[in-house]
């Protein structure tokens, strides 16, 4: 019996469960069940406790190996599993790929199709609020690029949790002189609150600003008006992240597969 | 707030640790307001709680005149619960700390058709595996919730009702788990479990009642009426997969017709699917009884993904839950309800958006208030957790416990 292990950075004590992440574990685990294997998650607070968990799992042999998520630009986790010699598998950018094994989301090519969507209706000022994880980082990067090629009015703006978040944020993008007619949230959480903050101020979605969420989820599809999204690739994630995992463990080669592009599902925000 | 703790009560101790817990941080003063007692109880109190390790003192409150008061917190990883989903896919395991905050899981295959003891004796293997993996000593357990279908007897043993596992029918879980793990077991409705995994992540006021509908291979439902489990005559309430919904439908295996289950449940759409020999095929459906959730997964991603054969057989599946939960709404005057359970994880969308469309249109109380319904959050864990509640609750405020029954 095998068990692949996951360990999840979680800074505050909460159960707050991320649509992605079980998304995720759910393909994933479909996967190894079907090759007779487990899936151990483990909930840590910092990145020091992630990497004393990887040495006390090499050293109990208690884990087989693992599966890296929200790899950071030269994620030091990839150094220090390849020091122990514990075989791994990551969830990664198209621009973080190594000598490694990986399921790869192509960023750049996601934010392509999302601006067209609101390019092709009209859009020539947009904001894209970006998220706390550094993968969030890398959306933003590939927005601004795409201003720069596409020749719209592009800008990203990162809430502070601590002065009021996706609402705060939203006051301070709309209080602008000439504000932008879209606006872009990196997850759905922000754009629910966000949609709400809009309508709040008297604006109408879309009417006067169009709203997109980076992932989609029931809370897009519940929202009044409904939000336009990304559509949720996560199932698939886990599974390839899984059966590149189980190559690399039978073949020790590392093992690179591609992920579905995710495609625009187009409801009533835009 | 009523001053409700007796000094003579042998439940004083965790009644008083649950008020740390649900106070968050407090002070030995504010212990003496909420519970009545004296504070040289309250003293000698705390004092106990705090050499077990369950307490810890973490810093100074306001002054209010004299000396700066001491608060007290919950120690929430002094001790852990487990819980455990006993279903056909998946056996999922959560460990919780004190504050049922989640520390880790296992997810290993379903128990499926395997014989009972069989299962015992894999799930006890997994109980140490886990604990290793998660560095947690046995001795730091309180116990081990489990969520499993079926109808439960007056001792606690499941009557494992279902048409996938009939060698349950009859076995003593508890009893089994316990001899061969030596935890103690406490044995708990899938649905229930589900209903009180939303309660316990702590997004629903105790005050609120509600209703969780769980979806796996069958179909139950978990009432939660003025912060507690309901459970009728012996803790079976919630059979709502056992819902007449048309007199003159297909034989049901509990004796009936029509029920919601026949009607609804993954076996429905399997079935309904491999009619279409064509649909089937382009699936790959094996159409195998011990295959069937995954046989239902293909056929709900299909959906989700848009293919219109398998959209009509999910809205089909979702129309007639959305009707049987139409009549719980009416029946109880519920104003918020939730969907739960792997039965969901796929085409769980489309389910919501029916579900809500017809709640929203049809509740016969629409024009008083609305009834709510959403997919739950912690979906696919949610029985496992509120096992590990029901663990927690069971071992550490056994004041509660009355209702339950466990």
């Amino acid at each position: 019996m095998k068990d692949i292990g996951l360990v999840l950075v979680q800074p505050t004590p909460q159960v707050a469960h991320e649509p992605l992440i079980s998304g995720v574990e759910h393909g994933l685990e479909e996967i190894l069940i079907k090759s007779d294997m487990r899936l151990v998650t483990r909930v840590v607070r910092d990145s020091a406790a992630e990497l004393a968990v990887y040495r006390s799992w090499n050293t109990s042999k208690a884990v087989d190996a693992v599966v890296l998520v929200r790899l950071t630009r030269g994620d030091r986790r990839i150094a220090f599993l390849e020091k122990l010699g514990v075989p791994f598998a990551a969830i990664a950018d198209e621009s973080q790929l190594g000598d490694f094994s990986a399921v790869a989301i192509d960023y750049a090519g996601m934010m392509h199709a999302l601006v067209a969507h609101l390019t092709d209706r009209g859009h020539t000022k947009i904001v894209f609020v970006s998220g706390a994880e550094e993968l969030s980082s890398i959306r933003a990067a590939a927005f601004l690029a795409e201003a720069r090629a596409g020749g719209f009015d592009g800008h990203v703006r990162k809430p502070d949790p601590a002065a009021g978040g996706s609402d705060a944020v939203t006051r301070e993008i709309l209080a602008d002189d000439d504000p932008p007619t879209a606006i872009v949230y990196d997850d759905d959480l922000s754009a629910a609150a966000g949609l709400v903050t809009i309508q709040a101020l008297g604006l109408s979605v879309p009417g006067d600003v169009a709203v997109v969420a980076w992932n989609d989820s029931v809370r897009c599809q519940s929202a009044k008006p409904s939000i336009t999204a990304m559509s949720n690739e996560a199932h698939t994630v886990g599974m390839l992240v899984g059966q590149s995992l189980l190559e690399t463990v039978a073949t020790g080669e590392a093992t690179l597969l591609h992920a579905p592009n995710s495609f625009i599902v187009e409801r009533e925000s835009t | 707030m009523a001053k409700m703790i007796g000094p003579s009560s042998e439940n004083t101790r965790s009644a008083i640790l649950d008020l740390i817990r649900s106070g968050g941080v407090v002070s030995r003063v504010d212990l003496v307001e909420t519970s009545g007692l004296t504070a040289a109880s309250i003293t000698r109190i705390v004092k106990t709680l705090m050499s077990d390790g369950l307490v810890i003192e973490t810093g100074f409150g306001d002054s209010t005149g004299g000396k700066r008061p001491t608060l007290l917190e919950l120690n929430a990883g002094s001790r852990y619960a487990v819980g455990i989903s006993l279903d056909d896919a998946r056996l999922t395991y959560v460990v919780t700390d004190l504050a049922g905050v989640l520390v880790g899981r296992l997810v290993s295959a379903g128990i499926g058709d395997t014989y009972p003891p069989t299962v015992i004796e894999r799930i006890q293997a997994e109980l140490d595996v886990l604990l290793t993996q998660l560095d947690i000593e046995r001795s730091d357990v309180v116990g081990v919730g489990v969520a499993g279908a079926g109808r439960r007897d007056v001792s606690g043993a499941v009557l494992r009702a279902s048409l996938s596992a009939p060698d349950w029918e009859n076995f003593a879980v508890k009893q089994a788990l316990e001899a061969a793990s030596g935890f103690t077991v406490f044995l708990e409705n899938d649905s229930a479990c589900a209903a009180l995994g939303e309660f316990w992540v702590g997004r629903i006021p105790a005050t609120q009642d509600f209703a969780t509908l769980y979806m796996a291979t069958g179909i139950g439902c978990g009432l939660i009426i003025r912060g507690s489990v309901y459970g009728g005559a012996s803790s079976n309430a919630g059979e709502i997969g056992h819902m007449i919904i048309d007199v003159n439908g297909p034989d049901c295996w509990c004796g009936s017709r029509g029920c919601l289950e026949m009607l609804a449940a993954p076996l429905a759409v399997v079935q309904r699917a491999l009619a279409d020999t064509t649909l089937a095929t382009s699936l790959g459906l094996s159409g195998q009884p011990s295959e069937l959730r995954m046989d239902f997964a293909r056929i709900a991603r299909a959906a989700a993904q848009g293919d219109p054969g398998c959209v009509a057989l999910i809205e089909q599946s979702a129309n007639f839950l959305a009707k049987a939960l139409i009549s719980l709404a009416n029946l109880v005057d519920l104003d918020r309800l939730y969907l739960a359970g792997p039965g969901f994880a796929d085409a769980g969308s489309i389910y919501y958006r029916i579900i809500r469309d017809q709640l929203d249109s049809l509740a016969f109380m629409r024009s008083v208030h609305p009834v709510h319904v959403e997919l739950s959050e912690v979906g696919l864990e949610s029985a496992a957790l509120g096992a590990a509640a029901v663990a927690l609750q069971s071992e550490l405020t056994p004041h509660h416990k009355v209702a339950s029954g466990v």
